[in-house]
């Protein structure tokens, strides 16, 4: 059976008639077109490449059908920059090189995304311990972590600097 | 891999919705958080032609923690229980449970009744809720709502025109205590053995109620009786958690599994009963 499935991606609707079996990380890579997050697992849902943010919350887009974000706000890797600046978590990824072959970056920028948020706004410092646990649910079988718990020490740092109004610009879901 | 072909989906918004597309489709599968059932789906394991997706059903969404009893909708995610002050006021044992499955986008996805429909035996919510002696809540089309014990809730046992509600446990008198302690084989992961802990403390901290469960083992969680006999009537902080420990130890069966040994169990079942009640202190602030 195909049905009709809109869904806003990154402030922009993206329409497609799928398969109902499709599940929402095949619409986004194959019929948006937007290629950001990664697919890297069979069936379990383990390694959180394909991790997006769906109304405001981190999820792993291999383990919903398309149908089910059906009207639904959903940001991508490609929705975080903002007016041509990287977002706060790229720019920390960039400075502590946060990453080697790249493959597993677009999942741990939306994972933490909903972690930074969250962690900002009740005024939290997290330990390494801590930030390492927020990121469990994404597979890095290159960089060690080291670097990559660096980049959100330093995104946690940067954002707790900023005003109310400019830390909202870079959260717009 | 991919899920075989799905016919017909559904996204009713009520219960009684639900329940009427159930009897049409006596063979559906309900959809809650997906986070068991889609990688089933893919691995080809279950096949969905009718698939009724339960997340729009905002009547189950709420968790009400009352003076008599608490309830936590079908809908409630790992993560809005984790997120909940008075759940882990009541409940800690159910709060750190949440918070110990799986990973950030599990917990915001996945829900506490889908676990337990699931009835996996490493679940982490199945012990929890046993310890806190809680219930499930079964509506169905024809009959009025039933309500089954955790300990005796199998998701297989569902007929074909029910649902689960919420799941429920009374409030008693006195103040709650309580911790979940899981091991894996690396953090985060799936229970090779967990402990439950659920104490009720009277007059003086005197211990009055004390559940301890133990998951990991088959066929499912079990009570630890004589060890949770152990605690009652002592003082909360003089328990020998040692003495508690060894007992839960020696009178919980377990298993050899791809996972880990029968023996190995029994030290992690020490372990984790230790620590439980250890946790059960700190998150009292050491009364
Ligand atoms: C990467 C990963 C790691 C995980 N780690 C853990 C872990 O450490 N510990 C742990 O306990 N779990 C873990 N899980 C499983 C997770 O807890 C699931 O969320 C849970 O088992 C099922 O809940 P769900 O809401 O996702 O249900 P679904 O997957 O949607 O449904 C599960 C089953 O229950 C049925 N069902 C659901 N709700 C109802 C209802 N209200 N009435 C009747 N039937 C219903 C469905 O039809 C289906 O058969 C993990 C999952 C993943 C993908
Ligand atoms: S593709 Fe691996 S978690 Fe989704
Ligand atoms: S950088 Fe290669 S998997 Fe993480």
């Amino acid at each position: 059976m195909k049905q009709d499935v809109a869904i806003n991606l990154n402030g922009e609707i993206y329409t497609g008639r799928v398969e109902l079996r499709t599940v929402l990380v095949d619409f986004i890579r194959e019929v948006a077109g937007l290629t950001g997050i990664h697919v890297g697992c069979g069936f379990e849902g383990r390694c959180g490449s394909c991790t997006v943010i769906l109304e405001g919350v981190a999820v792993k887009s291999c383990l919903m059908l398309a149908i089910q974000a059906d009207g639904a706000k959903v940001l991508t890797p490609e929705g975080l920059a903002r007016g041509g600046e990287l977002h706060p978590l790229q720019t920390a990824f960039r400075d502590h090189h946060g990453l080697q072959c790249g493959f597993c970056t677009p999942g741990f920028l939306m994972t933490l995304y909903d972690y930074v948020k969250d962690i900002v706004a009740r005024g939290e410092v997290p330990d390494e311990v801590q930030i390492r646990q927020a990121m469990a649910g994404v597979l890095c079988r290159c960089t060690g972590y080291v670097n990559i718990v660096a980049a959100v020490r330093q995104t946690i740092d940067r954002l707790n600097a900023m005003t109310p109004a400019e830390r909202q610009k870079w959260f717009p879901l | 891999m991919y899920p075989k072909p799905i016919e017909r989906y559904f996204a009713p918004s009520s219960v009684a919705e639900t329940l009427a597309l159930r009897a049409s489709y006596p063979q559906a599968v309900f959809l809650a958080g997906g986070q068991s059932l889609l990688p089933l789906m893919k691995a080809r394991r279950i096949a969905a032609q009718t698939l009724i997706d339960i997340n729009g059903l905002r009547e189950l969404t709420d968790i009400e923690v009352g003076t008599d009893v608490a309830r936590v909708g079908a809908l409630v995610r790992y993560r809005d229980a984790v997120e909940h002050p008075g759940l882990r006021m009541q409940a800690n044992v159910l709060v750190d449970a949440a918070l110990s499955v799986g990973d950030l986008q599990v917990r915001n996805r996945g829900t506490l009744v889908g676990s337990l429909c699931f009835g996996d035996l490493t679940g982490d919510i199945a012990p929890a809720a046993m310890a806190l002696g809680a219930h499930v809540r079964i509506m169905s089309s024809t009959q009025g709502p039933r309500l089954v014990p955790v300990s005796s809730f199998k998701g297989e046992g569902l007929r074909r025109d029910e649902i689960v509600t919420h799941l429920e446990f009374r409030i008693t008198q006195g103040r709650p205590a309580g911790a979940y302690i899981k091991y894996g084989r690396v953090a985060q992961d799936r229970a090779i053995v967990s402990a439950a802990v659920h104490l009720v403390l009277g007059a003086s901290n005197c211990i009055e109620q004390a559940a301890i469960v133990i998951g990991g083992v088959a066929p499912g969680p079990m009570f630890a009786r004589s060890a949770s006999q152990e605690l009652i009537g002592r003082v909360f902080g003089t328990e020998t958690h040692s003495a508690v420990a060894a007992a839960a130890s020696v009178e919980i069966v377990t298993q050899d599994d791809a996972m880990a040994s029968a023996i190995y169990r029994k030290q992690l079942i020490f372990l984790a009963v230790q620590r439980a009640l250890q946790r059960s202190h700190v998150t009292r602030g050491g009364v």
